[in-house]
């Protein structure tokens, strides 16, 4: 292997917020199971507007499958196989991706990957994910608990703007909206408090803005944050649902690390020379190709889990999108009729499928933009794009969209993994050998320390 | 019965002489939830886009190798020229990776007419009809801006017509399978069912009467077998249902997106065209991922295959087909409490004869096993 030294060392330090990320997820998963000494409802399911409306109802503890079977694989390989076995067993096709594989798993091994047993859920509300792969899971658990569910839909159009038919996927997501509201209300017996609902919604506004000012930080030279460290905390309020007031509070640490780090050339990656960006997360279990590309200098920047695209400025800088305020005065969100249509507009949903969810939906051009856009914000140099088997959502328009960047002289490797959530035969030694050709057909040798 | 097989040599023949015959236009549609009846009334053919294996994976350029066989092999038809007689291609809401193909089919081969129709997945929430509505109407508006001809309700009414009558058709072909000794093969009922979604439905129903008046006429038939039904992702030809009745099944039912559900409910009378149609096609059996809340696919299957009195269903599902794979469990269990026997295969698109025919021997053998015996 030949070797080259490092242009540029830059200073890099540990990072503060860590303890109180690691804390909050720990906090949320103590809550699931705590969820019954807590006299909360526990809720499973997926995406979908059910997610984000905890705070108006006050004793609600969504569980979203994702995140939970992604620390099952990272947690134990051999606890994660138990459970891909006995989902196969069950007659599940084993062409299900590596996330389904390992949650159906664990509801029918009864066992949670932090130890113990499954925590009962109560409810399930399923949204209709923008990955086909999880519509029919709420469906599944809701039978597996035998407990009521609930399911919302999510149609959008692809095409040209039109305004008739945005309006009636507006409505179509409002109504959807409203329906999850009263239907919690009713399987609960709580009443849902706008108020408590759009106070919380300002809190998740200022979070997304913190969030923001954190993603357009990123841009800078060198990366204050590397992507392994950023994955842990981008799901938290999100995908996660940690309590909306320590997630703020967090999230203002990070900003305010950030900044400090920027404003003193702080790296991520001590060595950085190379950046590229991924989009779509690697299998749970090899973050360590992360560290893997450090001998490179390269460093990861940019994941659809930002939940940020930036946009470019009249100046040529890339900003992220200011947030549309809670104009509660305005627009006078009195009911859970005017909150869903609120929450409906704000949100974006409805109308045309378009979408900054990596593959999840939008067609190649429009995700060779995104990334083509991410590849100019945040100065990268190559791509490097995973192909997860069965991640249908994942991989959607992500192979068209590499092959429309690699016309444009960007250079993109793709790689085949068994899913995020599946060790089954993940080849770990054939992704280092790519990884290794990819950087040296850049010119790039492993660095000397 | 002829003419059937003879149209499906070569599918794409029929659409080709029929645009130099009448310099109309074809659309391609990928989702049988696509209301054909508003293109048919603007005087458009629409085709049914068929899979056949992407032997060579030319697809694998732009489709990842782990979407579906039946999206693999849709786009590679596309990218080999096959379909090059389009016009138009019309997409409605489906499952993901179907999705995928059209995706890439419009990104990468011209067409002068693209469309999708946001179809809703919650098929019992109040909202989907009016969604639904809302979309052929767009719909419609866009086939008239297309062929600068308005469609009136005389047109949808005539179109409506000749729909209604190939369904009230094949629904008879259906029942004739329904018989203790069925009179129509499975073979010829699918080529049946097949042919109808590439041809121009007017003339398919005088087929379809012909064949029904040669059916009339026949005797009594060699189809004793075991009476079987066809369960699974869709089937862009009859090499399948051929192999199972090579061992002396007769396939009596399916419940195929492409097969029974293509045809199965009517559209009702209402003053409403629009309305009509939205109900008719939410209406549908269901295929899985429109089937996301209620579960009402299972019963309605199982009902389906008591009423014929099936002895044994064949589950076909291709490979990362992820709804079907979804569903698969609750239909097992379901023909298990019936003592009905399913025998699953997954398969690539290709059909591997020797394997497959040896599996489906073994499961007509434990199907003539006399009950007693096998409890």
């Amino acid at each position: 292997m030949l070797i080259q030294k490092a242009a540029q060392k830059w200073e890099t330090r540990p990072l503060e917020f860590w303890a109180k990320a690691k804390e909050l997820r720990a906090k949320f998963y103590q809550d699931e199971k705590g969820a019954k000494e807590q006299r909360v409802f526990l809720i499973g399911g997926g995406d979908g507007p059910q997610q984000g409306l905890g705070p108006g109802f006050g004793n609600l503890h969504f569980v979203h499958p994702h995140p939970e079977a992604a620390s099952m694989a990272n947690t134990s390989d051999s606890y994660s196989r138990e459970c891909r076995g006995a989902t196969e067993a069950c007659g599940y096709g084993r062409n299900l991706c590596g996330y389904q594989l390992d949650y159906i798993g664990a509801l029918l091994t009864n066992k949670h990957f932090s130890g113990g047993e499954m925590p009962r859920r109560d409810l399930v509300a399923q949204g209709n994910d923008l990955c086909a792969m999880f519509p029919k899971l709420g469906q599944l658990e809701a039978e597996f608990w035998d407990v009521p569910d609930h399911h919302t839909d999510a149609t959008g159009y692809y095409g040209d703007w039109d305004e008739e038919r945005s309006k009636a996927t507006a409505k179509l997501m409002a109504d959807q909206y409203l329906g999850t509201i009263e239907w919690l209300e009713k399987a609960t017996g709580t009443e849902f408090n706008v108020e408590a609902q759009i106070e919380s919604m300002k809190r998740q506004r200022h979070t997304q803005a913190l969030r923001g000012e954190v993603i357009e930080m990123l841009t800078h030279v060198p990366c204050p944050l590397d992507q392994k460290s950023a994955y842990s905390v981008l799901v938290l309020g999100s995908l996660v649902g940690t309590d909306p007031v320590e997630t703020e509070k967090l999230w203002v640490m990070i900003r305010d690390e950030m900044q400090w780090r920027v404003d003193n050339n702080i790296a991520g990656v001590a060595n950085e020379r190379y950046r590229w960006t991924e989009n779509e997360p690697p299998p749970w279990f090899f973050l360590k190709y992360y560290r893997y590309m450090e001998e490179y200098g390269a460093v990861c920047i940019q994941t659809f889990y930002h939940g940020v695209r930036l946009v470019e400025q009249p100046d040529g800088t890339w900003k992220a999108p200011k947030m549309p305020e809670v104009r509660e005065d305005a627009i006078k969100i009195k009911t859970k009729e005017d909150f869903a249509r609120a929450q409906t507009g704000m949100m974006g949903m409805g109308g045309r499928r378009s979408s900054g969810w990596g593959g999840h939906g939008p067609m190649p051009g429009e995700y060779y933009q995104n990334l083509m856009n991410a590849v100019k914000a945040f100065k990268c140099d190559g791509v490097i794009l995973p192909l997860h088997r069965a991640g249908i959502g994942c991989v959607f328009s992500m192979r068209a969209a590499g092959m429309k960047l690699m016309e444009q002289g960007i250079p993109v490797m793709h790689y085949e993994t068994s899913h995020p959530g599946d060790r089954t035969d993940f080849d770990e030694l054939r992704m280092l050998d790519q990884l290794d050709t990819f950087m040296e057909m850049q010119g790039l040798r492993k660095l000397v320390d | 019965m002829e003419r059937f097989r003879k149209l499906l040599e070569d599918p794409h023949r029929y659409a080709k002489e029929w645009k130099e015959k009448t310099g109309g236009r074809v659309i391609g549609y990928f989702s049988h939830y696509f209301p054909e009846e508003i293109a048919y009334a603007a005087g458009i053919l629409p085709v049914s886009i068929f899979s056949k294996p992407d032997i060579e994976g030319i697809s694998q350029r732009y489709l990842y190798s782990a979407f579906c066989p039946y999206s693999l092999g849709v786009l590679a038809q596309g990218l080999k020229g096959e379909y090059d007689y389009l016009d138009g291609i019309v997409h409605v809401e489906s499952c993901m990776p179907i999705r995928g193909a059209v995706a890439n089919w419009w990104d990468r081969l011209p067409v002068s007419f693209k469309h999708y129709i946001a179809m809703p997945s919650q098929l019992d929430e109040p909202s989907a009809k009016d969604l639904m509505y809302s979309e052929l109407t767009a719909f419609k508006r866009y086939i008239e801006d297309w062929t600068g001809k308005a469609i009136t309700e005389k047109d949808l009414d005539h179109a409506i017509e000749v729909y209604n009558t190939n369904r009230t058709l094949m629904r008879q072909v259906y029942e004739l399978r329904r018989l203790d000794n069925p009179v129509v093969s499975g073979m010829e009922a699918m080529e049946m069912v097949l042919t109808s979604q590439i041809i121009d439905k007017e003339e398919h129903n005088k087929l379809l009467k012909e064949a029904l008046n040669e059916i009339s006429q026949r005797g009594d038939t060699e189809n004793t077998g075991p009476r079987l039904m066809l369960l699974g992702s869709e089937i862009s030809d009859t090499s399948l249902v051929e192999l199972i009745e090579s061992a002396g099944a007769v396939i009596v039912i399916d419940a195929l997106c492409n097969g029974r559900n293509y045809f199965w409910n009517n559209v009702l009378p209402m003053d409403d065209r629009m309305l009509a149609l939205a109900f008719r096609y939410l209406d549908k059996p269901r295929s899985p991922v429109k089937d996301e809340s209620y579960r009402r696919r299972v019963n309605e299957i199982v009902a389906t295959a008591i009423d014929y009195n099936v002895q044994g269903v064949v589950y076909a599902i291709h490979r990362f087909c992820i709804p079907h794979q979804q569903d698969r469990p609750p239909i097992e269990k379901a023909f298990k409490q019936r003592v009905i026997p399913l025998h699953a295969i997954e398969y690539d698109g290709t059909i591997p004869e020797g394997e497959y025919l040896t599996r489906i021997e073994a499961f007509i053998e434990i199907i003539n096993i006399p009950t007693s015996v096998k409890v």
